[in-house]
């Protein structure tokens, strides 16, 4: 019980650190352009479906298969990126406020999802699964791009040389994902591991970034603000060991893009 | 969009996952099972049971004034 309650203030915590990147997002997101658009080779040929895009953000990849698809809903935790997306995307979307793992939809009303980036922050991300393929029809499409183990791992050990606190969330491994996506009801049909690297001036350039995605927030972190700016100072220097030879900063991500079947039986 | 009740096949209660039905008036998604209200601000279903509305809870406080 105890944990359930844990799980529901993180899920908040989570939204209101999205909320409040509403603005910033879209210029930011370099990560979240990059692997949306390489979803949309995976993207179904008809045009006559029932679109989910699970996680909307900003709304910038929701308006795009709007312009493809017939009905298209984003789904989103924080009110203040629905509000936006609304304000800014095409009319014809309906946007939902709503939880990955409560999604307000009918069984088997869906054709395809769509979740570009979203779902490293679901926990406990089985039960999302169990949602995602309770609202999509049978043979419907999980589509989607996440970060797995490995990402950020920079910054990982450079925190861990300073101290033993958590301060990089700790993403599935591949092994993991294949693992939940395979069972009796659903299939990963393909699947693409790549390292991004992307490229800062320093390490507060990172930091803000992190912060740009909302992804700052940090489930299991303790001892806040305890002493933060030397500890930081001491971790910056350790990050100096993975500097580029012209002076860049690197940071991985590991995106992982999946393709789901939901099976007919 | 502004809101289209078409969209009332699709929808569904995040609680019971049962249909929901709309008032128009209050501009509102009732779901009868669980007495919840969800309100549509600003064109936007908020469907979250955290911000449902206990339609119980509410007739009878207005009983009671």
């Amino acid at each position: 019980m105890a944990n359930i309650e844990q799980e529901k203030n993180n899920r908040v915590n989570i939204a209101k650190s999205f909320g409040s990147a509403s603005k910033s997002y879209d210029v930011s997101a370099r990560l979240q352009r990059f692997s949306g658009k390489h979803l949309m080779s995976w993207l179904p040929n008809r045009h006559d479906l029932t679109v989910l895009d699970l996680g909307s953000g900003t709304g910038f990849f929701t308006d795009l298969l709007a312009s493809t698809y017939k009905q298209v809903i984003g789904l989103d935790i924080s009110f203040e990126m629905l509000k936006f997306s609304e304000e800014n995307r095409k009319e014809s979307i309906l946007w939902l406020q709503g939880d990955a793992h409560k999604i307000p939809l009918q069984n088997n009303s869906v054709d395809f999802i769509y979740s570009n980036l979203v779902i490293q922050w679901f926990e406990p991300l089985d039960e999302a699964i169990t949602e995602m393929l309770r609202v999509l029809k049978p043979g419907g499409l999980i589509i989607f791009t996440t970060l797995v183990d490995g990402t950020l791992h920079e910054l990982k050990s450079s925190w861990a040389k300073v101290d033993e606190d958590q301060h990089v969330i700790d993403f599935k491994t591949v092994k993991e994902i294949n693992t939940l996506f395979h069972n009796e009801k659903s299939m990963l049909i393909e699947q693409k591991c790549q390292d991004i690297i992307l490229e800062y001036q320093n390490v507060i350039h990172l930091a803000r970034e992190l912060k740009g995605l909302g992804a700052n927030h940090l489930a299991e972190k303790k001892n806040r603000g305890l002493s933060g700016k030397d500890k930081w100072f001491k971790m910056t220097e350790h990050y100096q060991d993975f500097l580029e030879p012209d002076g860049i900063y690197p940071a991985t991500y590991r995106l992982f893009s999946g393709l789901v079947v939901k099976l007919n039986h | 969009m502004a809101f289209d009740t078409k969209l009332m096949e699709i929808l569904a209660c995040p609680v019971c996952k049962g249909k929901l039905d709309y008032d128009k008036e209050a501009k509102e998604l009732i779901c009868h099972f669980d007495k919840l209200a969800f309100r549509i601000e600003k064109d936007i279903p908020v469907l979250l049971e955290s911000e449902a509305r206990d339609i119980n809870a509410s007739k009878t406080a207005e009983q009671v004034s």
